[in-house]
């Protein structure tokens, strides 16, 4: 099969605990350039999470309003954004939408200026999502196996793997799948030496050789 | 300071079905364009392959009603289809069974960062040329394109296409060989796409030729 045919509403929808998405770009196994799509129930719904991009591997972004009448707010302004609305951020631009119509449906499709498209499948963690949000870290533990079983090829859910068998107080698994993530994609290293969820390990010799004091 | 930009895609200036999204919101990442017709059973998307830019496509029908052929199968894609096409070898096309059927396209390379393809600022030209090329008016077709390049400099498309039409309107191969060389200059992976291109055959023993089309990319 040389080509994917859907239908977009037909793709199951993730709930990670924050606004529903469809993982069009895990669905179909497009792997140079990222595309999600969300779609808001009801009318004031959020249906595109707050953020920035203004990290180091930022994404250029491009919204497109697919079905029905959105609001988005980009650096504080309200921009009205009918069917048919395309909405283009940089990296840095504080964004996020919502439904003025049950059924509002949003495109979205990143990439990263200059850069090759690195699939992290961010996709994959998103059942165990929730469960890191409540701080329950075996129950994202347990969400998360299946999805990282069915596709170790991802380094994004064995980094947070680690982060939460870091806070759970696993941190042999941590480690190990800590290493696994940065040996996949280099970017995890600097990502783990400033992040909080592992601060139960920092001082683990391993962690240290790992990611660099 | 970041940019945003909004848009209706209505508001963007068509170049025939074209619709040059990419272009117009000034996006680096990734190729991006919707076509639209506003007949019923004219093409939407051209048939084409992908194997100069070796994109991965995904086609998504915002409005209408289309029709897709892709290695010979058809889809029936109404509003809301996704058609993903990942092997640039791929034939792929689509006709349009309603008015104004508009169908977005998003492509980039796998593992290589994106670079704009090297015909888009010179697009009025090139179609031009084309259109002489496929009567195999290749003398005057060559003629569009060395008169674009004066305006387009740094245009790898122009210097590729001028060494195609030169090459097929019998011109001498070391004519061919420096504009093919200033494509390549400027485009890497017009030096692959060369080796198969069969516009080349009327030079393919000229040893400048040989040597231009064999070095390490």
């Amino acid at each position: 099969m040389t080509f994917q045919v859907a239908q977009l509403q037909e793709i199951e929808e993730i709930d990670d605990g924050r606004c529903p998405f469809r993982p069009v770009r895990h669905h179909l196994g497009i792997s140079a350039f990222g595309v999600n799509s969300w779609t808001g129930r009801d009318a004031g719904d959020r249906i595109i999470n707050e953020h920035d991009e203004d990290e180091a591997n930022g994404e250029e972004e491009l919204y497109v309003v697919t079905v029905g009448h959105a609001t988005f707010e980009l650096d504080g302004d309200r921009v009205d954004a009918p069917t048919g609305t395309l909405v283009f951020c940089e990296p840095g631009v504080k964004r996020t939408a919502f439904a003025e119509e049950a059924g509002t449906t949003i495109l979205a499709f990143g990439a990263v200026k200059g850069a090759a498209y690195q699939p992290f499948g961010w996709e994959v963690w998103m059942p165990a999502n929730r469960f890191y949000l409540e701080k329950d870290w075996e129950g994202a533990i347990a969400a998360a196996k299946p999805g990282i079983e069915a596709h170790p090829e991802y380094a994004g859910p064995l980094y947070n793997l680690a982060c939460v068998e870091s806070l759970a107080g696993h941190g042999d698994d941590a480690i190990g799948h800590l290493r696994q993530a940065v040996e996949k994609a280099s970017l995890f290293r600097d990502m783990a030496r400033e992040d909080s969820d592992f601060d139960p390990i920092r001082d683990d010799p391993r962690f240290v050789e790992l990611v660099g004091a | 300071m970041s940019r945003y930009t909004v848009k209706h895609i209505g508001d963007i200036e068509r170049r025939d079905s074209w619709i040059p999204i990419r272009e117009d919101l000034d996006i680096g990442a990734f190729g991006v364009n919707a076509y639209r017709t506003e007949e019923a059973g004219a093409q939407v998307i051209s048939n084409h392959t992908e194997l100069m830019a070796k994109h991965e496509e995904l086609y998504v029908v915002l409005e209408g009603h289309a029709s897709f052929t892709v290695d010979g199968e058809e889809v029936d894609a109404p509003a809301g289809t996704l058609v993903f096409v990942g092997d640039p070898e791929s034939h792929r096309g689509a006709t349009a069974h309603e008015p104004g059927t508009t169908v977005f396209a998003v492509g980039a390379q796998p593992g290589a960062a994106y670079e704009v393809s090297p015909w888009e600022e010179s697009w009025r030209e090139s179609g031009e040329a084309m259109k002489l090329y496929r009567e195999q008016r290749y003398a005057e077709a060559a003629a569009i394109l060395r008169d674009a390049i004066e305006r387009y400099p740094n245009s790898a498309g122009l210097y590729y296409n001028l060494a195609c039409f030169e090459s097929m309107a019998g011109e001498d191969a070391a004519t061919v060989v420096g504009h093919l060389a200033q494509a390549i200059e400027l485009y890497p992976s017009f030096r692959d796409y060369a080796r198969q291109d069969s516009d080349f055959d009327p030079v393919t023993d000229d040893p400048a030729f040989k040597a231009l089309i064999e070095e390490a990319a």
